[in-house]
């Protein structure tokens, strides 16, 4: 039934851009990037990392969801860690429009922000699935400023993809440039995908 | 005026720079610059500006860089693509260019591919040759949005290139004549 709520919140999200189409503000590229936000392997790769971090953490402070697009891993999360506090933060502004339309009454926190601002506001875990995105140089910065206990962090080697700027060709490439940031490592894997492997990293600042 | 080039990955080579040097150096007494991360057998006629590891940027989305205001040449600039084939004088149309604004080239023939709609994608002006001037504000806003703007990701997924970015966010743009690119003049390279 849950599913079911979030494709009828999406039909939604999507009915809701194209209200604003009629009257001024044309930008159609936001359904299908919503929709890309909600394909299957984002779905597998993020239920993923909630399996995983089950078997870390079970605390009830803050989890916060940085560059958390339009809030697919928040939602996640928020299924498994009831008790906690949820944020899914981006800097891209519309994300938390729709992000809140898609996940309306789903118990998440959604602001817009920056993610060195999001990992300096403090909690439990600080959760970025969004690491090929982001300049190496700054990931590692974000990490190393974090104000979180726990840091998860996912990439792929999905180099084709134009956004996708910071990929790393294989597992062990990955844990050596983001293992010095942490003083703990709790885990680090990767998922086959098909097209791509998503890699995973969880530690401790 | 300076001539500029940008060479991003394994796409283009040396060879295609040098190349295309030659073929541009015989008609224009210039300064010439090559963008890129891997100068190794450039020519040495050629100045290098190094594409700096931040913000990291694939293929043709380096071209956005050289509208940064802190870009280091100055004053006119005139850029081609790597896959150009220079057949004649391509400078005849420097005399028409408007360095007010940036100048891109006409696509007419791509006027029947555009729908009319408010959301039609594709664009009829593409960015194989452009001229600019370094010290235009105008053109510094180019960067600026894309960079500064917190859509920088989105722009990378929405637009495939930077042709659709300049004309979709509505920088002030014109064009060459539209028969600029033609085989008597300049074409470009089957790949």
């Amino acid at each position: 039934m849950q599913n079911v709520e979030i494709l009828s919140n999406g039909l939604s999200a999507v009915e809701k851009l194209y209200d604003q189409s009629m009257y001024g503000h044309v930008d159609l590229f936001r359904i299908k990037d919503l929709v890309h936000s909600l394909k299957p392997n984002h779905w597998i790769g993020k239920q993923w990392l909630v399996d995983e971090l089950l078997k870390v953490y079970d605390g009830d402070g803050i989890i916060h969801c940085a560059g958390g697009w339009y809030g697919l891993i928040a939602y996640l999360i928020k299924q498994k860690f009831q008790n906690n506090t949820v944020i899914s933060s981006d800097i891209d502004e519309y994300c938390s429009t729709l992000g809140k339309v898609l996940f309306k009454d789903k118990g998440i926190n959604f602001y817009d922000m920056d993610m060195a601002i999001a990992s300096i506001k403090g909690g439990d875990v600080f959760i970025t699935t969004s690491g090929e995105h982001i300049d190496k140089e700054d990931l590692v910065s974000i990490i190393n400023m974090c104000s979180y206990k726990y840091i998860v962090i996912q990439s792929n080697d999905y180099f084709e993809v134009d956004s996708h700027i910071n990929c790393s060709e294989n597992l062990e490439e990955f844990k050596n440039y983001l293992q010095p940031t942490l003083s703990k490592i709790y885990y680090c894997g990767e998922l086959n995908l098909g097209k791509y492997n998503r890699f995973m990293i969880i530690g401790e600042k | 005026m300076n001539i500029i080039f940008v060479k991003w990955g394994t796409k283009y080579s040396s060879d295609d720079v040098n190349k295309l040097y030659q073929s541009l150096n015989q008609y224009a007494d210039n300064a010439f610059y090559c963008y890129t991360e891997d100068s190794s057998n450039i020519n040495s006629n050629i100045n290098i500006i190094d594409i700096p590891p931040k913000p990291a940027l694939k293929k043709w989305w380096n071209k956005l860089a050289m509208f940064n205001k802190d870009f280091p040449i100055q004053g006119n600039n005139m850029f081609f693509d790597l896959d150009l084939n220079i057949n004649s004088n391509p400078f005849y149309v420097l005399d028409k260019v408007n360095w007010d604004t940036l100048t891109m080239v006409s696509r007419e023939d791509k006027i029947d591919m555009l729908n009319h709609s408010h959301h039609h994608f594709n664009v009829s002006v593409n960015s194989s040759v452009l001229c600019w001037n370094s010290n235009n504000k105008k053109i510094h806003e180019i960067w600026n949005k894309f960079i500064s703007s917190g859509l920088k990701d989105y722009y990378l997924r929405k637009y495939v290139g930077i042709d659709r970015y300049i004309v979709h966010e509505e920088f002030e743009h014109s064009t060459f004549p539209f028969d600029y690119i033609r085989d008597e003049v300049i074409t470009h390279a089957k790949r």
